[in-house]
């Protein structure tokens, strides 16, 4: 028994010693695994590693691992979560937590955290310190904050040339933004009863426009025959009489819903816009 | 505790490859299967004697186990330059299997041409693998002619190899079904197996011409004409369609019972 608690504390000890030295292998092999890509593989070692027993810079490269490989994944998440562990000894790890964490805020639609984090940077210069400005511009016309943008315009500076195509592309979509007339799904309904199809060629959709329509007028047409020769109460008018009202009940409703998501899909892929045009001089500047 | 005895083999296990590669293992045996992938990786890391391919197949068979074959054969697919015959052996075999697997008919073929040009004898496993193979790439003949000659090996009597492979089986051409039923509404879809769906499908399009026409000559022209006629349209066309989709059904069907047949008998050999 006192045997074994005295290897236990000698192989420990030996542990701690030797752990703390070999740390520069221990980042090799991760950094390794990075570049064949194995993330999940990464995740598991970093976890096994436990940081107790390293220095506070030490830990800080494992943060910032960990938030990588987090991101690398798509898990904004823990990946922030890890991100926020790095302190601020080293200006280089700290900014590049911070502007990591901003992508991912954005992502997840917390833009005021995204701003916050950009923010969050120090002692920055020349593209890095641009590429913060393109964050701010960025999230600010993700809120759909036009004002702010235009006011935001002037401090562009162009002449960085990575940045002058997505200080465009931004300026481009705040314009799309303000130009921009959503139509109505009060109105699209309203002209779907006047004529079936109606709503649908108001939206643009001229082809699902002329389907409705003809599919209502075919069991318009039916009932109007069953009724001409049969009388309002025959088994034909009264089955194409249905029909057709559930048609005519089914295009006005769809209509509405139709003109809701052709809304929502150009807000969804402006902000798509956005988001790549932020994501990608991240990419350049942090690699 | 067994966690902390992994963490003191750790303390050694960092300054050899050898050392790491023992570290897996162990991991491996007490079912820590995910970590002893890592340190496989790790031990490729740091390997210095040459053990690069043994550590791949060592990965790879961990991957195996946690049934992520499309990561097994990437892992074995890193593996390069010469090695002995033995090791090439044992990955062409190994990657054959994961090939399998991952429903790779095509190439799994090839890789046992391969194997069999560069070393003779299949194994048993090899050969389990290439009738099963073939069965997917619908060459039914051979695999039985294969299963006939290795009969031995796989310990199956001329009996039982009957039993699994059906007797005049021949692919069905969805284009024919198709065809078919163009011709007669209904026929495209008894050639392709399924007898009763042909008769369904023949008596409602029956229906809607009887119903047309009894529309029409009673003077009911839009009635006759657009639900009559345009359904019947669609019924005609669809049941073309649908014909074409159940001849592939049925290839697809066979070719998973034969397939199963196979695997049953192979592995109600193992287990006496």
């Amino acid at each position: 028994m006192i045997i074994k608690s005295l290897i236990s504390v000698f192989a420990l000890f030996t542990f701690l010693a030797t752990l703390s030295q070999s740390f520069n292998k221990e980042m090799d092999f991760v950094s390794h695994l990075q570049n064949i890509g194995e993330f999940e593989e990464g995740l598991l070692y970093l976890e096994f590693i436990d940081e107790k027993y390293f220095s506070a810079g030490q830990q800080d490269s494992l943060y910032y691992y960990k938030g990588k490989f987090h991101y690398r994944l798509k898990n904004f998440n823990p990946s922030i979560s890890s991100f926020s562990m790095v302190s601020n000894d080293s200006d280089y790890l700290w900014n590049y937590a911070a502007m990591y964490s901003s992508i991912q805020y954005s992502y997840l639609k917390h833009y005021e955290k995204a701003i916050d984090a950009a923010n969050r940077t120090r002692n920055l210069v020349g593209t890095k310190a641009e590429l913060k400005k393109l964050f701010i511009v960025g999230n600010e016309l993700l809120r759909r904050n036009t004002t702010a943008v235009d006011y935001l315009q002037p401090s562009f500076d162009l002449s960085y040339y990575q940045f002058k195509s997505h200080y465009e592309e931004l300026l481009d979509l705040n314009k799309q933004i303000k130009e921009h007339k959503p139509k109505s799904p009060f109105v699209a309904g309203v002209l779907s009863g006047l004529l079936p199809g109606l709503g649908k060629y108001y939206q643009g959709m001229i082809g699902q426009g002329t389907m409705a329509l003809i599919t209502t007028g075919i069991f318009g047409l039916q009932a109007y025959e069953g009724y001409r020769k049969d009388g309002p109460k025959s088994a034909r008018f009264i089955v194409f009489g249905s029909l057709l009202s559930v048609f005519y009940v089914a295009n006005i409703w769809g209509s509405v819903v139709s003109v809701r998501i052709q809304n929502r899909d150009f807000n969804t892929s402006i902000d798509e816009s956005i988001l790549v045009n932020m994501h990608i001089p991240l990419r350049n500047l942090y690699r | 505790m067994s966690r902390f005895w992994l963490i003191c083999i750790f303390l050694y296990g960092t300054f050899t490859g050898k050392a790491q590669e023992h570290l897996a293992d162990s991991l491996r045996q007490v079912g820590e299967l995910e970590l002893a992938a890592v340190f496989y990786e790790r031990a490729l890391f740091t390997d210095t004697v040459g053990r690069k391919d043994q550590l791949l197949l060592s990965k790879a068979a961990v991957y195996k186990s946690l049934n992520q074959y499309q990561k097994a054969l990437q892992t074995l697919q890193r593996s390069r330059g010469r090695k002995d015959a033995e090791t090439a052996m044992e990955i062409l075999s190994e990657t054959i299997l994961l090939s399998y697997l991952t429903n790779r008919h095509r190439e799994t073929y090839n890789l046992l041409l391969k194997y069999q040009l560069l070393y003779g004898e299949l194994s048993r496993e090899l050969i389990v693998i290439e009738a099963l193979t073939l069965s997917h790439l619908s060459r039914w003949e051979d695999s039985k002619k294969l299963m006939e000659s290795h009969a031995e090996m796989v310990d199956l009597n001329q009996e039982e190899i009957d039993a699994i492979y059906p007797e005049k089986f021949k692919l069905k051409d969805p284009e024919k079904a198709y065809t078919l039923s163009l011709f007669f509404p209904g026929i495209g879809q008894m050639y392709a197996g399924y007898f009763f769906k042909g008769v369904l499908s023949g008596l409602i399009q029956a229906g809607l011409v009887g119903y047309s026409a009894y529309n029409i000559w009673n003077g009911y022209f839009f009635t006759g004409g657009m639900t009559g006629v345009a359904l019947f349209y669609t019924f005609y066309f669809g049941g073309a369609r649908y014909a074409k989709q159940l001849a592939i059904k049925k290839n697809k069907s066979v070719t998973d019972d034969i397939n199963q047949h196979l695997i049953d008998q192979l592995i109600k050999q193992k287990s006496p």
